[in-house]
């Protein structure tokens, strides 16, 4: 400890002094040497452009300065650059080296060249904002032009980098959704020079062939970069090829705050690649979901309305036996006289009638012969008076006897008789038994 | 339509089904048809929903990738 301290209160060797010119040399080479050539971002601040341009560059917190020698003002400006002149307050990017100016004591950067910041990005900008222009203008982001999703879609092409996360985004909400949607993954390069051609063919190849192989949707998609790396996404080819696919698009292209101009003339814009899946790829539970409430309804619906058809069965019932109990009197009554009517005119009553009519005849007949017998009996009775007034009956009555023998026989002399022979006297009212005694 | 021109329910794709579906139960709810179109549409309705629900469960997810010039 107390060495330490004595190193720090005795120091070994004194320094030698140097120049001004020496130490600024040694911080020159010391800048030079370890910072080495760098590219420095910030803003240009107080520019001096003359043969040489001096200029500061800032971010707020720091400064430095620099300064670009007129050779090097001279290269920078050609070519790309040539229109371009830099002014106070642009974003500047600079390539150079950090030295030492001994002579007013600065650390500056000798810059070599320098150019905008987004230099690409501005001209791809404009050429962004040209095309937006024109296919606006040309109304093809119209709504007009918008395609209806396929509501449930059985095959899906994917257009994309068959190894990208955009992919694989696509694929795990797919199945998450729905796994029975099949996914046809077109594989292209996503960016770069050969990208916007094969993306066109793609759309072009996809949609040549979509109806023969059930593609229902295509989905375009690639994830987040620059503008540079989603530039075949604003390819005059691509949007022309997209805007004349007949098979929807959903497109998702970078970051939802990138927007390639075809997110524009797809049939929908999704934010994301899992976005874009969702859009388009139904859920299976919510479908389910769906299925199973309309088989409650329908089984629902089907019970009410069987209910409504008993019903009404059951009151066309009633109705119905109402009207047969009417008009089943109705012909009761229909019968009933045509019955009569018939009975008047079947053969059984005829014979009925006949029968009768025979009967009273046969009655009137046995009156008149009754009748007839009557009066000739009434005759008979009359001529009977009339005889007996002149028969032995008669005589009898006005006094004179008739005898008979036992046998009948008139006995008309008394030696017909004799003793103890019984002799039976006729009067007019009756008989008289006697026995003889004695003739004479 | 009759019922003999109709799709078999097996040969249907989801939306076709679903379709069918809820045009059924459209026409169930605003009472249209008689008892024995409604018992053959009730019938034909189950069928369809026994459809979708094969359908729904079914699957596998069936991932091809392929180059645009492999499309036939």
């Amino acid at each position: 400890m107390s060495d330490l301290f004595a190193s720090i209160e005795k120091p070994a060797q004194a320094p030698v002094p140097i120049s001004v010119s020496e130490v600024s040399k040694k911080i020159h080479q010391a800048l030079e040497g370890r910072i080495g050539r760098i590219d420095v971002i910030g803003q240009l601040n107080s520019p001096s452009f003359n043969n040489h341009w001096y200029f500061a560059l800032t971010d707020g917190e720091s400064k430095i300065d620099c300064v670009m020698w007129a050779s090097r003002v001279t290269s920078n400006n050609s070519g790309e650059l040539q229109q371009w002149k830099p002014k106070q307050g642009d974003q500047v990017i600079i390539r150079g080296t950090v030295g030492h100016y001994a002579k007013s004591g600065r650390t500056q950067i000798y810059v070599e060249r320098m150019k905008p910041v987004g230099e690409e990005k501005g001209k791809l900008q404009l050429e962004y904002e040209a095309l937006l222009k024109e296919f606006r203008d040309a109304g093809w982001f119209e709504q007009q032009h918008k395609k209806q999703l396929p509501q449930y879609p059985k095959r899906i092409a994917v257009i994309t980098s068959s190894t990208s996360a955009a992919v694989q985004d696509v694929i795990e909400t797919s199945r998450q959704r729905m796994p029975s949607v099949e996914l046809l993954i077109i594989h292209v390069p996503v960016q770069g020079d050969a990208s916007a051609f094969a993306i066109k063919e793609a759309l072009q190849r996809v949609d040549d062939v979509a109806e023969s192989m059930g593609i229902d949707a295509i989905i375009v998609t690639r994830g987040g970069g620059s503008l540079e790396d989603l530039w075949s996404f604003n390819d005059r080819g691509v949007v022309e090829a997209a805007f004349h696919c007949q098979t929807p698009i959903v497109a998702a292209i970078g970051h939802e705050s990138d927007t390639s101009i075809i997110e524009l003339v797809a049939d929908l814009r999704a934010s994301t690649p899992t976005q874009a899946a969702m859009v388009l790829v139904p859920d299976q539970d919510e479908l389910l979901q769906m299925i199973t409430h309309a088989s409650d309804r329908l089984s629902t619906l089907f019970s009410r309305a069987v209910e409504r058809w008993m019903s009404d069965i059951q009151q066309r019932q009633q109705k119905l036996q109402v009207a047969i109990r009417a008009h089943l009197q109705s012909l009761a009554l229909e019968i009933a006289g045509t019955s009569e009517y018939l009975a008047s005119r079947r053969p059984h009553t005829l014979v009925q009638e006949r029968q009768s009519r025979l009967l009273t005849l046969k009655a009137s007949m046995s009156r008149a012969i009754h009748n007839a017998l009557a009066s000739l009996k009434q005759e008979a009775m009359s001529l009977e008076t009339r005889l007996n007034s002149i028969g032995p009956l008669e005589v009898l009555r006005r006094g004179f006897t008739l005898t008979q023998d036992t046998s009948g026989n008139v006995v008309r002399s008394s030696k017909e008789v004799k003793e103890g022979d019984k002799i039976i006297t006729v009067l007019s009212d009756g008989t008289i038994e006697s026995t003889v005694e004695c003739t004479s | 339509m009759s019922e003999d021109k109709l799709p078999k329910p097996e040969k249907m794709t989801f939306e076709q089904a679903a379709e069918e579906l809820d045009e059924i139960v459209k026409r169930i709810d605003e009472g249209e048809g008689d008892l024995e179109t409604m018992m053959k549409e009730h019938k034909r309705g189950q069928l369809l929903v026994a459809r979708c629900k094969q359908l729904l469960e079914t699957a596998e997810q069936q991932i091809k990738t392929m180059e645009a010039e492999d499309l036939p």
